[in-house]
């Protein structure tokens, strides 16, 4: 019984259930009480919102690395049409990495939030791996979420490695462009969705609708290839047989 | 029969070329497959890796995942002076090689240290072949003490080697710091000038993920000269656009090698 007060408690605040004053001791519940929380309970479970609570964490990561500045991928994450897909994805929280952006980011917060947390930073010396994590799945806690970069070889591969939705923006005021062409080909071959800044709030509603190729188990290892080279054959045929 | 000076420093010149023609023929990977010799199963190799620069490194620890420790038991690592993140790095690529293979882990072994499992590592640093700013003029001179630096560092572990005592170790794995290319030239001088046999220190070079469809500055170089052993690109549209049609194949690909 405690525990089915605790889930319930996760469900949203404008819930009339809230209403009720839980403790944790459940004798001390009014009969009232109790026969509220077995009809919450059975609505939960038919309309099948017990798997899935609906105030869920969905977390969208948007960095834009350590090297070059990228103000213009922040300032398009916080534009109203990419906060309103957002929003309409069901996201709760923005988290944004934005370099030496993070001096003017105040200045780029919008007024009209639509509902969502945002939490800015300019760099974290032990790296992203905590705030990828946030994008996770967990069972009960978070949905899948999404991770928006620069295209960057080194985050987008943790990306892919986590399973994250990935959406690939190059920065097109670098001179070199084979950060684009690796952002069109993941696209081509279904591994992330590729856009510009424009485009950002399409690629959001895209990225959210899709699901992403697998990345990891799927690829080859060097270490068979070292093996032939140095010349022990016998491995290589072995594994072969 | 007179012979004059000319004539005979004209037939030294051409005698030398021609020689040193030969000798580039003999040992280089392209005109002599059959440098391969066989190892048991059982035997130890010696390695080393080249890293540099941050994603350099970082996909270098996802390319070596799979690395037997037990059969390459003595690992190099060459790293540029200066470049504290690859050598950090060095010690986390070995976390990730040896704790697949060692029961009850906790710690990679320090750097020197012979492990019974796991062999030995190390880490050696080379003079930068250019600084970031350095005026363009003095570049050369710098790429050459960085070659000596390399040359000196190839002969060093090759003399402490804990797999085979004063012979050359036998591969050499990069994906593409300029100083790799330093590395790779000193191990052809070291071949052609037989210091080394021809069958040691193959060089296996892996064109870094992000390049789609052209190379980088160090892998046109290598594959210019032709002396890797094994040329490796992550992307099937990069490997088809450089082999062409022709029936020469110049750059192995086998899918995604990093993870």
């Amino acid at each position: 019984m405690c525990l089915a007060i605790h889930q319930l408690q996760q469900f949203g605040s404008t819930d009339p259930f809230d209403s009720i004053n839980i403790t944790s001791d459940a004798d001390q519940l009014s009969e009232e009480a109790l026969e509220a929380i077995y009809l919450r309970l059975l609505t939960a479970c038919d309309s099948g919102s017990w798997d899935t609570p609906s105030k869920m964490n969905k977390v969208c990561l948007v960095t834009t690395g350590a090297t070059a500045a990228f103000p213009e991928l922040v300032k398009a994450a916080l534009r109203p049409d990419s906060l309103q897909a957002f929003a309409d994805n069901g996201f709760t929280k923005l988290i944004f990495q934005c370099g030496a952006t993070f001096t003017s980011f105040n200045e780029m917060m919008p007024i009209d939030l639509k509902g969502l947390n945002i939490e800015a930073f300019d760099f974290k010396a032990a790296g992203l791996n905590r705030e990828m994590r946030e994008c996770q799945a967990k069972d009960g806690v978070s949905k899948k979420g999404l991770l928006i970069c620069h295209a960057g070889a080194g985050t987008i591969l943790d990306g892919m490695r986590l399973g994250l939705s990935l959406i690939v923006v190059p920065n097109e005021t670098l001179l070199d462009n084979h950060q684009r062409e690796l952002a069109e080909e993941l696209e081509g071959q279904g591994y992330a969705t590729h856009s510009n800044t424009k485009g950002l709030s399409k690629a959001i509603e895209k990225a959210c609708k899709k699901e992403d190729r697998a990345w990891v188990g799927q690829n080859a290892s060097l270490a068979p290839i070292v093996d032939a080279v140095v010349g022990y054959e016998d491995d290589v045929r072995a594994r072969l047989d | 029969m007179d012979i004059s000076p000319i004539s005979l420093v004209v037939a030294a010149t051409l005698l030398v070329i021609t020689t040193a023609f030969l000798r580039i023929l003999y040992v280089l990977p392209f005109s002599s497959p059959g440098w391969n010799i066989k190892h048991a199963r059982n035997e130890l190799s010696h390695m080393v890796v080249v890293l540099g620069s941050g994603g350099h490194t970082a996909e270098m620890m996802s390319l070596l995942r799979n690395i037997d420790p037990r059969r390459y038991a003595h690992r190099t690592y060459i790293v540029s002076s200066g470049d504290s993140f690859s050598s950090g790095k060095a010690a986390e690529i070995e976390r990730n090689v040896q704790s697949k293979h060692v029961q009850f882990f906790s710690e990679p072994t320090k750097a020197g240290i012979t492990h019974p499992i796991t062999g030995t590592w190390e880490l050696m640093i080379v003079p930068r072949a250019r600084k970031i700013h350095q005026p363009l003029y003095s570049t050369p001179l710098s790429s050459l003490w960085c070659l000596i630096g390399c040359l000196r560092a190839l002969y060093t572990i090759s003399r402490t080697s804990t797999v085979a005592p004063h012979e050359y170790p036998d591969v050499i794995i990069t994906n593409g710091p300029a100083t790799a290319v330093m590395v790779i030239l000193a191990a052809v001088i070291l071949k052609l000038f037989a210091m080394a046999p021809a069958h040691k220190m193959k060089v296996i070079y892996v064109e870094s993920w992000a390049r789609v469809k052209t190379l980088s500055l160090s892998g046109k170089i290598l594959l210019w000269t032709g002396i890797c052993d094994t040329f490796l690109v992550q992307w099937e549209s990069l490997a088809k656009k450089i082999n062409g049609t022709g029936s020469r194949r110049q750059v192995d690909w086998k899918g995604f090698l990093v993870e």
